[in-house]
């Protein structure tokens, strides 16, 4: 069972978590693609005022980078934790619109690019903001700072039907219940058709890969012990915890 | 077990003679992959001064697997995207993952692998320059689809020793790169520790080992590649211009 406030845009309270089950057939659908997941690409600098916090220039073409699918870490109805690996104290939280990918996607045109959408999530994408500082300064990887277990939360998929524009949500971000981050998918630089259609150009997307289409400012670091929550006003929010990572071998 | 010695032109009938459980089962292991680590600046350079500094730890980077592009008698090319004339070849060791691994102890760390391949971790000098000097991510140079040319996978029981291996690959018939796997500097063991330390290895992921670097070099549209593991495995590849085709 998920833990999932869902709140269909056509119906005036949220959805509770026990009726779940009872969604359309094409909720369950939705969380299906996810399970299919090949790959997370994330979109870098694409909200301006967060580009310009981090000192960055606003790009001129969508900056890409890989997360393997071992790093999501679903929502649930035991909170889940993001765990913070020795000797970090703590990680910076992004909040981001992620968009699962409905069906195989080459050489998509704009125009057609919403016909691979297959829903929507609320996802983290959690950073180690000194490796990675370290990494663009000595012209490496950005994989330690990004692709360690844990380190994209995500909520469950929201399916397309419910989100009729992904330009008009509202993401937002509490650490210990202060706000920290809030901002308009709006402020996109570039837009979910553009995205697909430029992703998919340099590589295949598959069924339930997901954009991670980037995080307005207020990003800053959780540390700890202390508690996100975050979410899409209106149609779906998502608690995790922060943890020490203990290292378990089992073989 | 098949002797070392046989060769053959198609390295997939090399394979087939292989016990048939055990090469089939490593064949399934990459059709399972949830992803590609790429070890970076792996092996130790018989040239003068390539200017690297000694690493302490090993460069990772990751490929998707979506950027396979498997040998055999149907194979298609490896593609070079516009505006780009040419993409770097690396012939690499791969290793293939045997099922979950997460916070691995080096002494353990073999009962974790299913098999092996021979790869190519295809790379745009050009666009990896470009991300390096504004220090962003390695990404467009490295991940495009067909960047990752890889043989049949061979399974664990038919290399005894990975450190004994002689990695080689020709461009139009002439020896570009040759090295011997005793030279990779951070060691399979190591590998995978290390890699399981940060992020958990699925069954049928791929750790792409490195490349002898003396050697490496363009290799233009219109070429053909041939590769290989000496007396284990041969692959071939043509290089051509990608053509873009959407397709529902």
């Amino acid at each position: 069972m998920l833990l999932v406030v869902y709140h269909l845009q056509s119906r005036s309270r949220p959805i509770p978590s026990s009726q779940v089950a009872a969604l359309p057939a094409m909720a369950a659908a939705a969380q299906r693609l996810l399970a299919a997941s090949t790959k997370i690409v994330g979109v870098g600098r694409n909200y301006v005022a967060h580009a310009k916090e981090l000192g960055n220039p606003v790009p001129k073409e969508p900056v890409l980078f890989l997360k393997p699918t071992s790093s999501f870490l679903h929502a649930g109805v035991a909170t889940a934790a993001v765990e913070v690996p020795e000797p970090l104290e703590s990680l910076h939280h992004e909040v981001e619109l992620a968009v699962v990918i409905s069906r195989r996607a080459r050489d998509v045109p704009e125009a057609s690019a919403m016909d691979f959408v297959g829903g929507y999530a609320l996802a983290l994408d959690m950073t180690a903001r000194d490796l990675q500082s370290v990494a663009k300064s000595t012209g490496l990887p950005w994989t330690l700072a990004k692709a360690q277990d844990t380190f994209t939360p995500i909520s469950a998929v929201v399916p397309k039907s419910a989100v009729p524009n992904p330009d008009d949500l509202e993401l937002w971000l509490k650490v210990d219940d202060e706000l920290r981050q809030k901002g308009p998918t709006s402020d996109m630089i570039f837009k979910v058709p553009f995205l697909i259609s430029y992703i998919s150009s340099i590589m295949t997307l598959m069924e339930g890969d997901v954009i991670l289409t980037g995080t307005p400012e207020g990003v800053g670091p959780v540390r700890i012990g202390q508690k996100i929550k975050a979410g899409i006003t209106g149609l779906i929010e998502a608690e995790f915890d922060v943890q020490r990572r203990s290292r378990t071998f089992s073989p | 077990f098949v002797s070392p010695k046989l060769r053959k032109k198609n390295q997939s009938s090399t394979v087939a003679t292989l016990p048939a459980m055990a090469a089939a089962a490593a064949q399934r292991l990459l059709a399972s992959s949830t992803k590609i680590v790429g070890a970076g600046r792996n092996y130790i350079s018989h040239a003068k001064d390539l200017g690297n500094p000694v690493l302490k730890e090993p460069v990772l980077f990751l490929k998707p697997t979506s950027s396979f592009l498997h040998a055999g008698p149907t194979a298609g090319p490896i593609e070079v995207p516009e505006p780009l004339e040419s993409l770097h070849h690396e012939v690499e060791l791969a290793v293939v993952i045997s099922r979950r691994a997460r916070d691995v102890p080096e002494a353990s760390a073999m009962d974790f692998v299913g098999g092996y391949a021979l790869a190519l971790d295809m790379s745009s000098n050009d666009l990896q320059s470009a991300s390096k000097s504004a220090g962003l991510p390695w990404t467009l140079g490295k991940v495009q689809d067909t960047f990752t040319p890889i043989s049949a996978v061979v399974p664990k029981s038919a290399i005894a020793n990975p450190y004994d291996l002689e990695l080689w690959l020709k461009v139009d018939g002439e020896l570009r790169q040759k090295g011997l796997t005793s030279d990779m500097i951070f060691k399979i063991p190591f590998l995978i520790s290390y890699i399981s330390s940060i992020m958990t290895l699925m069954e049928g992921d791929v750790i792409l080992t490195g490349t002898p670097p003396d050697g490496v070099g363009p290799v233009r549209v219109g070429q053909k590649i041939n590769a290989g593991i000496t007396d284990l495995i041969d692959v071939e590849f043509d290089v051509e211009r990608r053509k873009r085709s959407f397709s529902y």
